[in-house]
């Protein structure tokens, strides 16, 4: 449904932050939204039926801390005992959209449900990094989580200590210290990156692989798989005896492109998964063939991290960057990943995991 | 094949002797004496998970690398029959580039067959961030007969978990029926009649199982979807 679009000024991005994994040193000192003459269009105005945004960056934190509470307020917490240890596993991909501020607030308020509804006395955040260590040191303290967690935080990544899983596909590996727990809460967001990828079949189940898993089994889900079966690693993993018995619950923030508009939360993460892949297919789908009838442009990614994981209106650059074919065509055996040759030039203006040249020194004479 | 850029340097003071390094390191390049990590710069490829794995500590810092090398085992090195086999084995062509970041090819690899880190010495495989190429890599060796043994406490790889025998040739029928969202029966067929091109990554060439099974695959006649 088109809408009445109009044309509008830039719209303000989060502002970028002191970030040593994203830029090696200082964050660029010009953005996209600097330039003379970019304006911005309104989603809705494009597409009357995306779901409305309930926040946005800069808005209040209490709508999203509301959201959550009556999100697990329909959550069966008699799984948890008040010695339990809890791990609330988090991914550093969540704090990718629109600042990150409302991914912190779904993980404090699932924390806090945790000790005052369900009484736990040992929550601790299990923050999954996902290109670099050196997230976790940056960006626990920048979303104040170890305030939050009164300390118990600590961050882990896909060379660490592994724990084998013996799955209905196969053995397979986590890392030891992501399952070091008696109850696993998995904290995630709708995932909108790569919707154009993984046809939004199993879309929260991928940080069993990709956020929990070890460098072996991260391997496996994308060299041993094609895209249309892939999730069948993470799934596996998730319906494991080794992950049943300690498992908890999932919460999820959904998003639309216009932003933010609320959190979903399930003891079944199966049946969570598919409320997303349906908000998904409903409010991303259309910005995908959006973007597939551009005729002509230049993409200026200037948010942290790697193309495939820079936002805008909730889709990556990699949707626009892959070409116009139909990603969601489940009777596609393959996706034939073409560079999209409206886009005339990409500007990349980050570098990620230490690569800036002024990041590395030199051995003195 | 991969040109070094970078390597590390140790600051004696900062470190704890906790190994954590040493169990990150691709290439064996760092050890332990008296209780300080120690580097050896001719073996290291910059990939900086050490670096990572030291923080808080943060005894581990980049450096640019004063003598640049080139990991490469050249195709006129190659044994090329047995390349081509040894690639098939694996499912791979023996063009397909099966490292991300280094497009290490399968047959520069299955060129190169030794313990896992002497192949990243000779192929560069691995060299850089070493998480995508890791199963393709292990496939290959499995497919050559060579052994990954490694005590229990050194985990640079666990090879009981590194995807030579899960992949959608291996999935067993139970799990196929159960997970009915996943299309395995009809990726296996593709990539049994064509070969599976995939985003990014290697190809699945899954043709050599039409003739020789894999031993939980069923043959193709029995798996068209």
């Amino acid at each position: 449904m088109i809408a009445t679009p109009q044309i509008h000024p830039a719209a303000a991005p989060p502002p970028l932050q002191f970030s040593r994994f994203a830029y090696g040193r200082d964050a660029p000192a010009m953005r996209a939204a600097d330039l003379d003459d970019i304006v911005s269009v309104d989603v809705r105005e494009l597409f009357g039926d995306v779901e409305p945004a309930t926040w946005r960056f800069g808005d209040d934190l209490g709508i999203v801390r509301a959201a959550t509470e009556a999100a697990l307020a329909n959550v069966d917490l008699s799984r948890f005992g008040r010695d339990d240890k809890v791990n609330v596993l988090c991914s550093e991909h969540g704090f990718s959209m629109m600042g990150g501020q409302a991914y912190a607030e779904v993980l404090r308020t699932t924390r806090n449900v945790l000790v005052e509804q369900a009484g736990c006395t040992k929550v601790q955040l299990a923050f999954s990094t996902a290109g670099s260590k050196h997230e976790g040191p940056e960006l626990i303290p920048q979303y104040h989580l170890d305030e939050a967690f009164k300390g118990e935080v600590f961050f882990f990544g896909p060379s660490d200590r592994g724990i084998p899983i013996d799955t209905d596909i196969g053995r397979l590996y986590g890392v030891r210290r992501a399952y070091s727990a008696d109850r696993l809460v998995h904290v995630h967001y709708d995932d909108p990156r790569e919707i154009h990828f993984h046809r939004v079949n199993g879309r929260s189940l991928k940080s069993f692989t990709m956020s929990y898993a070890r460098m072996e089994t991260r391997s496996i889900f994308h060299n041993n798989f094609p895209t249309r079966s892939a999730n069948i690693v993470p799934r596996a993993i998730y319906e494991s005896d080794f992950v049943q018995q300690r498992w908890g619950f999932a919460v999820s923030m959904t998003s639309s492109p216009d932003g933010i508009t609320g959190v979903d939360a399930d003891v079944d993460l199966i049946a969570l998964d598919r409320r997303i892949g349906r908000n998904l297919l409903r409010n991303y789908g259309k910005m995908l063939r959006l973007l597939a009838t551009i005729d002509e442009c230049f993409s200026i990614a200037d948010d942290t991290r790697w193309i495939p994981y820079q936002h805008a209106g909730g889709l990556t650059a990699c949707a626009l960057l892959d070409g116009p074919e139909d990603h969601l065509d489940l009777d596609l055996a393959e996706i034939q990943r073409t560079n999209n040759p409206a886009v005339k030039a990409q500007i990349i203006n980050s570098a990620w995991k230490l690569v800036g040249p002024r990041s590395v020194g030199r051995r003195s004479a | 094949m991969f040109q070094t850029r970078a390597v590390i340097e140790i600051t004696d003071e900062k470190c704890v002797g906790c190994n954590v390094c040493i169990n990150v390191c691709p290439t064996d390049a760092l050890r332990m004496e008296q209780r300080l990590a120690v580097v050896t710069e001719e073996r290291c490829t910059g990939c900086f998970k050490c670096i990572e794995a030291c923080i808080p500590y943060g005894a581990i810092s980049p450096l640019a690398d004063p003598e640049p090398r080139l990991l490469n085992t050249p195709e006129d090195q190659w044994d090329r029959a047995a390349v081509d086999d040894l690639c098939a084995r694996a499912y791979f062509k023996p063009d397909d580039s099966i490292c991300l970041c280094t497009r290490t090819t399968a047959g520069e690899v299955a060129a190169a067959t030794d313990v896992v880190e002497e192949v990243t010495m000779a192929t560069g495989v691995r060299a850089v961030c070493g998480m995508w190429c890791l199963s393709p890599l292990m496939r290959i060796l499995a497919a050559a007969g060579v052994e990954t043994d490694r005590p229990a406490k050194d985990y640079r790889v666990y090879p009981d978990g590194a995807g030579v025998d899960v992949g959608i040739w291996s999935v067993p029928d139970e799990a196929i029926d159960k997970y009915p969202e996943y299309p395995i029966r009809a990726d296996r067929a593709a990539a049994m009649e064509r070969g599976l091109k995939l985003p990014h990554y290697p190809s699945i060439q899954l043709q050599r199982l039409a003739t020789a099974p894999h031993p939980t695959a069923p043959t193709a006649e029995e798996d068209t979807p």
